[in-house]
């Protein structure tokens, strides 16, 4: 039995990203948010861990280090089942951060994108489903709050299709910005053309990622499972989510 | 400048397949050979090394391991910037192999394609070209690979034979040592009979993508990393940013 209901399935085919609310409860949020401000605290006092760090932008990169509970979250039973639905029984973590937008206005057009296009040749995207993103917000997100931007349908675009130049990125024609609330979530179709927009608000956007693909794809440099992270891989789905499973051969984990 | 012609793109569009004649030099398949024979006696002196040992067919896998002349094949100048043009400047290696198929060797319904991976429309995808470099000449009845040309684009899963070569349309790859074939992963393809007196050999190299992970069983050895001496050569061994800049094949060692 599929985990998404028709509706859902429908919304996904053809829009390419999907919104479900109330994923988490309060409880459960309460419990993220605070492993997030531990990760938090941590990589601000010591700049040697990975991320990115400019003014506009910072990110936490490899989130699933620094508490369990993330991994656990990586699994998560209203949200797993459902990208695991959409993207295969095969699903393998690729990168997980933690993404902290400021407030202002940095942000300029040229952050449009879809994440395999360009980095996975070979594969006609507009057919395929190569990687399916997972964001989860941990604080509200309003509509010029940072919200993500997409472009609704653009997965099916093929390469020739040129998406057009806008100096912000809120200028794009057909941008939707998936404004959210805290313990919701939305997932993207990697081919999805999208973009951070503008964080206009007067807090930061905050956001954990979770960026899944196919057992045959290798991890985003830099986001290899540590061995204490691997010795944490207690299951078979958490082995192959984690990459410690056959890259081709050989059933899925259950 | 590529190092195709346009009428090799071309068939090799349209049919999945490309044949390159005189693939390696006289001097450079005499060295093939020996190196190859040097390789199969350590084989089959040593019951543990890895490969499949059945009447129908041998497989010496790995073949890199057992001498740097196969980790320079990798990189053959009548060869690998026409599987690079074809692939794409992301080439990597996926696995390597030397195959002996016996005499009486037969196979029943042996139609397949080797691309099958979940989230990817494959008729309008190139995953990965496999090369066989042909040891010995291949008689027309020496078990060589048939081909179903333009199979690769096929919408629907074609028909199995009982016998390979009774399939509607197979082409057979019945060509002189020194010669070499390219096959689109998603080609659909079989190995003939072998009803002639003599063993067909083969030495085989299949290129992917460097998102894409290694082989399952065919990780190098840290002797055969040694030898990734140029940004090209760490591209194809798996040693460079997935989805980052792909290695400048012209560019020597540091």
């Amino acid at each position: 039995m599929g985990h998404l209901t028709t509706a859902q399935r429908l919304f996904w085919e053809a829009n390419g990203y999907l919104l479900i609310e109330n994923a988490l409860t309060p409880e459960e949020l309460a419990a993220y948010r605070a492993a997030a401000d531990d990760a938090e605290e941590r990589w601000r006092r010591l700049p040697d861990l990975p991320g990115c760090r400019i003014p506009e932008f910072e990110e936490i990169e490899g989130i699933l280090e620094y508490n369990l509970l993330f991994l656990d979250l990586l699994e998560h039973p209203r949200l797993f089942p459902l990208v695991r639905e959409v993207l295969g029984p095969d699903i393998q973590m690729i990168d997980h951060g933690y993404y902290i937008t400021p407030p202002g206005d940095g942000v300029r057009g040229s952050a449009w994108h879809s994440d395999v296009g360009r980095r996975m040749r070979g594969i006609e995207h507009s057919r395929s489903v190569m990687m399916v993103r997972l964001m989860i917000p941990l604080e509200d997100v309003a509509a010029d709050g940072g919200a993500t931007l997409v472009i609704p349908g653009s997965h099916h675009f093929p390469a020739t299709i040129e998406i057009p130049k806008v100096d912000l990125p809120e200028e794009m024609p057909g941008a939707v910005p998936l404004a959210c609330n805290a313990g919701s979530a939305y997932f993207l179709n990697g081919h999805l053309h999208h973009s951070p927009s503008n964080n206009r608000s007067t807090r930061p956007r905050r956001m954990l990622l979770f960026n899944y693909g196919h057992r045959y794809m290798r991890m985003w440099k830099g986001h290899e499972p540590s061995e204490w992270l691997q010795s944490q891989a207690d299951t078979p789905i958490r082995k192959q989510l984690l990459g410690m499973w056959r890259a081709y051969y050989g059933p899925d984990a259950e | 400048m590529a190092a195709i012609t346009q009428a090799q793109r071309f068939f090799f569009e349209a049919n999945g397949y490309l044949v390159i004649e005189n693939a390696v030099t006289p001097e450079g398949l005499a060295e093939m050979r020996g190196q190859l024979a040097r390789a199969e006696a350590c084989w089959r002196a040593d019951t543990r090394l890895e490969g499949a040992r059945r009447w129908d067919l041998e497989q010496i896998a790995c073949i890199m391991e057992y001498d740097a002349f196969f980790v320079e094949m990798i990189e053959n100048p009548l060869v690998f910037p026409i599987v690079r043009d074809l692939l794409g400047p992301d080439i990597r290696l996926l696995d390597h192999d030397y195959f002996i198929t016996p005499p009486g060797a037969t196979i029943q319904r042996g139609w397949h394609y080797d691309e099958t991976f979940p989230g990817v429309y494959h008729p309008r995808s190139t995953m990965m070209i496999k090369v066989f470099y042909v040891v010995e000449d291949i008689p027309r009845n020496g078990g060589a690979t048939l081909f179903l040309p333009g199979s690769h684009l096929f919408e629907y899963k074609p028909p199995n034979s009982e016998a390979p070569e009774d399939l509607p349309g197979a082409v057979r790859m019945d060509l002189p040592a020194g010669a070499a074939y390219l096959m689109a992963g998603r080609v659909w393809h079989c190995a003939g009979n072998n009803l002639s007196d003599q063993q067909r050999k083969l030495l085989i190299y299949t290129y992917g993508h460097k998102w894409m992970r290694i082989w399952d069983g065919y990780q190098p050895s840290a002797d055969v990393l040694a030898l990734a001496e140029t940004p090209i050569r760490r591209q194809l061994f798996g040693l460079t940013n997935p989805y980052g800049p792909n290695a400048d094949p012209s560019a020597g060692s540091a």
